[in-house]
C-alpha cells in the first residue's frame, strides 16, 4: 500500500498534537548488581511477583530492554532479564509496568513463529492481535470445570494410536535418549492434524536454532504450518526466555481450549501442546534459580522443579460442556541419557503425566521405527478415548507382543520350536514389522483398524517378513481404488464396532487382493 | 557498605524507647553526636582495635559521650562497642530518621530540574507534591540540563517524570 507524503505529515501531526504530556509518575529502582541475565534492583517497593520491570533505553538503538521481578526481598527485587543485557550497568534505573507478563493470543498467531514473549521471529511482519493478551502464569482450571478424556488425538502412528492412545486433554510424555526419534513423533503427529480439528503449538526449549529452522521447514513442506503457532526460545535466548516459553505457549493454547479460533471455516476448541523439551527447561531454570541465589537440591535443580512442571501440565486440560468443551492435550518431551528413566527431572515428569510414549535407541538402531518400547509405554486415561473399532482390533495386540518378545528371546537358543510357537513368532515378527512407520507418513484411523485386524487376525501369515509393508501398500492401494466405500464406512463411525458383516467384508476383500497380488 | 538489615533492627529498637519516651528529636541530635564521635579517625583506630580490652573501649566511650547523650543512647553506643558493631552506626542514623519522617508524614523528595530553582518556585514544588502524596515533603533539588525542561521528583520509589526529555522519548517510541 502506497502512502502519500502529506498523509504522513498529518498522521505525524495528529500524533504530536494527541501526545500525552502530563507527567507520568512510575516506581523506580536502582540496579545494584548486573550479570548472566540477572539484576538485583535496590527500590521497586511496590513492585508485584512476576510484573514486568523496564530498563529503559538499554537495547539496541535505544530500546527499551523488558525484565520480570522474581525475587522479592525486603531492599532488593531479583529481576530475570528477557533480552540483551549487555548495556545494562550498575547504577541504572529501572521503572516497573504495572503489567504481569502477558503474551499476545488468538487466531493470528497460527501459521507464526513467535519468541517467548509472543513477538514474531519470522519476518512475516507485526502480528496485531484483535483479542486481550494472556497471563503467561495461570492457575489451571480446577475439578468442577473439567470432565474425562473421550475424544482421541489421532498421532497417525500405528503403535501409538493402536496401543497407547492419546486422548483430548491427557497429558502423554515422550521419553528417550537423543536420536530415538521423539520429535519426529512430535511433528507427525502435527502433520496428522492437517485439515483436521486440531491447532497445533510447538514449544522449542533451548533448541539450535537450525533445528527450529527445520521443524518450520519440514511442517510447511507438509502443509501443517497452517493450524499450528511455533514457539521458540533458543539455546542463544536467554535462559529466562527459555523458562517461560512454556508458560507463554501454554498461554495461547488455553486461548483456543476456552474461546475457541476460527479455522477452515469452523470453530474450533482443541489445541495440542509440544513442550521439546522439559529436561532442557529444566535446566534453564535451574540456571535462573542459582543465579537469584535460590538453595540448589537434588542435581542442583531448586526445590520447585517439580512444581515447575506440574503447574505447567496441569494446564493441559478437558472442559466440560457447560464450560466450552474445549480442550488443551500437553506432549512435553524428556530426553534421557543412557535410557535412564530414574533420573531426577524424567522421574517427575512421569509422576505428573498420564502415561508415557518411551522410545528406545536399540529399537531405532534395529529398523524398528518409531521404535516405540510397547513394554515400558502406557497410556493411563487414553484407552476411554480410543475409537472403538481401534479398541475391537487392537485389545491383543499389546499382549501378543509381549508374548512375541518373551518368545523371541527363548527362541535364540535355537532348539527345535514346535509348530504352535513357531507359528506364534511368525506372527509376532509381522506384527513389529507392520508397526514400522516412515516418517512425515501419518495414516488415517480407518486404514490403522484394517492392517491391524489384519495382522493380528493371521491373514500376513504368508506373506514373508520383509515384504509385510509392501502388502500393506499395496493393500490400501487396492482398498482405496476397488472398495472406497470399506474405508469410509469406519471413519465416519468412530463411536461404532465393526459389525460381524463388516469384518466378513473385509475378509472378503483381504482375499481378493491376494489372488491378484503375490507376494 | 556496611549491612543495612541489622542497621535497622538497632534503629527501629532504638526508635520504639524513642516514640515511647517522647524523645525522637533529642535522640536523633544524640545520634548525630555518636555518629560523628565514631567517625573520627582516631577514635575508629581506636575502637577497631581487637587488642584493646572492650572495657577499655566503654569507659573511653563512657568517658567521651557520658555528658553529652541521654543514658539510652549512651547505651546504645556501649551495646554497639560490645558487639562490635560501631560502624553500623551510619545505617541505623539513616534508619532512625526515616523512621522519624514517616511517624511526622515528613517526605523526601529529591528534585531534579534543568535550570535552577529559586525559593518561590521550591516553595512552589514542594506545596504540589504535598498535595499530591498527602505528605509534608522535604525537597532536596539537583540539576541536570539533560532535561532540557520540566522536573523530574523522586519520592521514596515513586517517580513523578515531567521532563522534556521523556516527552520526546515518549514521542520517538510513539512515531516508530
Amino acid at each position: 500500500m502506497a502512502v502519500r507524503a502529506d498523509e504522513i505529515s498529518s498522521l505525524i501531526r495528529r500524533q504530536l498534537e494527541g501526545l500525552d504530556t502530563s507527567a507520568q509518575q512510575v516506581e523506580i529502582g536502582t540496579v545494584v548488581e548486573i550479570g548472566d541475565g540477572i539484576a538485583r534492583v535496590y527500590g521497586l517497593a511496590g513492585v508485584k511477583s512476576s510484573e514486568l520491570v523496564e530498563f529503559p533505553g538499554k537495547g539496541p538503538n535505544g530500546s527499551d530492554v523488558l525484565g520480570m521481578a522474581l525475587n522479592l526481598e525486603e531492599d532488593t527485587v531479583g529481576v530475570i532479564i528477557m533480552g540483551p543485557y549487555t548495556n545494562i550497568q550498575e547504577g541504572d534505573t529501572v521503572r516497573s509496568t504495572g503489567r504481569i507478563i502477558s503474551v499476545p493470543v488468538g487466531p493470528e498467531l497460527i501459521g507464526r513463529v513467535v519468541n517467548a514473549l509472543g513477538q514474531p521471529i519470522d519476518g512475516k511482519g507485526d502480528i496485531r492481535t484483535s483479542r486481550p493478551d494472556r497471563f503467561v502464569e495461570r492457575v489451571a482450571p480446577g475439578v468442577i470445570s473439567r470432565k474425562g478424556v473421550d475424544t482421541p488425538v489421532q498421532t497417525g502412528l500405528k503403535a501409538i494410536d493402536a496401543m497407547i492412545p492419546v486422548g483430548r486433554g491427557q497429558r502423554e510424555l515422550i521419553i528417550g535418549d537423543r536420536q530415538t526419534g521423539k520429535t519426529a513423533v512430535a511433528i507427525d503427529t502435527i502433520i496428522n492434524q492437517k485439515g483436521g480439528d486440531l491447532v497445533c503449538i510447538y514449544v522449542a526449549i533451548g533448541q539450535k536454532q537450525s533445528q527450529v529452522a527445520q521443524v518450520v521447514a519440514t511442517l510447511e513442506r507438509n502443509g501443517a504450518m497452517a493450524h499450528t503457532i511455533v514457539v521458540s526460545a533458543s539455546a542463544s535466548d536467554p535462559a529466562p526466555l527459555q523458562y517461560i516459553a512454556p508458560y507463554s505457549g501454554a498461554a495461547m493454547g488455553e486461548e483456543v481450549m476456552e474461546n475457541g479460533v476460527q479455522l477452515n471455516g469452523k470453530l474450533i476448541k482443541d489445541a495440542l501442546i509440544i513442550y521439546d523439551d522439559l529436561s532442557k527447561h529444566a535446566n534453564a531454570y535451574r540456571q535462573v534459580s542459582l543465579l537469584l541465589k535460590r538453595p540448589a537440591g537434588r542435581e542442583a535443580y531448586p526445590g520447585d522443579v517439580f512444581y515447575l512442571h506440574s503447574r505447567l501440565l496441569e494446564r493441559a486440560a478437558r472442559l466440560s460442556e457447560d464450560y466450552g468443551g474445549g480442550s488443551l492435550t500437553a506432549l512435553p518431551v524428556i530426553e534421557t541419557q543412557a535410557n535412564d528413566v530414574s533420573a531426577y527431572i524424567p522421574t517427575n515428569v512421569i509422576s505428573i503425566t498420564d502415561g508415557q510414549i518411551y522410545l528406545e535407541s536399540d529399537l531405532f538402531n534395529a529398523g524398528q521405527r518409531p521404535a516405540v518400547n510397547v513394554g515400558l509405554s502406557v497410556s493411563r486415561v487414553g484407552g476411554a478415548a480410543q475409537t472403538a473399532p481401534m479398541k475391537q482390533v487392537a485389545g491383543t495386540l499389546r499382549l501378543a507382543l509381549a508374548q512375541f518378545r518373551e518368545l523371541a528371546a527363548f527362541a535364540q537358543f535355537g532348539s527345535d520350536l514346535d509348530k504352535a510357537t513357531k507359528q506364534q513368532l511368525d506372527r509376532g515378527q509381522r506384527t513389529a514389522e507392520i508397526l514400522k512407520q516412515p516418517q512425515y507418513s501419518p495414516l488415517s484411523f480407518e486404514k490403522q483398524v484394517i492392517i491391524v485386524y489384519a495382522v493380528t487376525n493371521g491373514f500376513l501369515d504368508d506373506v514373508p517378513v520383509d515384504k509385510a509393508l509392501d502388502w500393506e501398500k499395496g493393500f490400501y492401494k487396492f482398498l482405496d481404488s476397488a472398495h472406497p466405500e470399506f474405508g469410509k464406512g469406519i471413519k465416519e463411525n468412530p463411536r461404532k464396532k465393526l459389525s460381524g458383516e463388516q469384518l466378513d467384508q473385509l475378509k472378503r476383500y483381504i482375499s481378493e487382493f491376494k489372488q491378484g497380488n503375490k507376494f | 557498605m556496611p549491612s543495612g538489615t541489622a542497621g535497622r533492627r538497632y534503629a527501629q529498637a532504638f526508635f520504639e524507647i524513642a516514640r515511647n519516651q517522647n524523645k525522637v528529636d533529642e535522640w536523633a541530635k544524640d545520634l548525630d553526636s555518636i555518629a560523628q564521635t565514631f567517625d573520627q579517625p582516631e577514635v575508629k583506630r581506636y575502637l577497631e582495635n581487637p587488642k584493646t580490652a572492650k572495657d577499655k573501649k566503654r569507659a573511653f566511650v563512657q568517658n567521651v559521650l557520658g555528658t553529652q547523650v541521654s543514658t539510652v543512647s549512651l547505651n546504645l553506643a556501649l551495646v554497639l562497642i560490645q558487639r562490635e558493631r560501631q560502624e553500623y552506626i551510619d545505617a541505623i542514623r539513616k534508619e532512625f530518621i526515616r523512621l522519624v519522617n514517616q511517624l511526622k508524614g515528613i517526605e523526601i523528595a529529591y528534585v531534579t530540574t534543568a535550570v535552577p530553582v529559586d525559593e518561590a518556585e521550591k516553595r512552589q514544588i514542594k506545596s504540589r507534591l504535598s498535595a499530591l502524596t498527602g505528605k509534608q515533603i522535604e525537597i532536596e533539588t539537583q540539576v541536570d540540563p539533560d532535561l532540557i525542561g520540566g522536573i523530574v521528583a523522586r519520592i521514596g520509589d515513586t517517580q513523578i517524570d515531567g521532563s522534556v526529555k521523556t516527552r520526546l522519548q515518549a514521542l520517538r517510541k510513539q512515531l516508530a
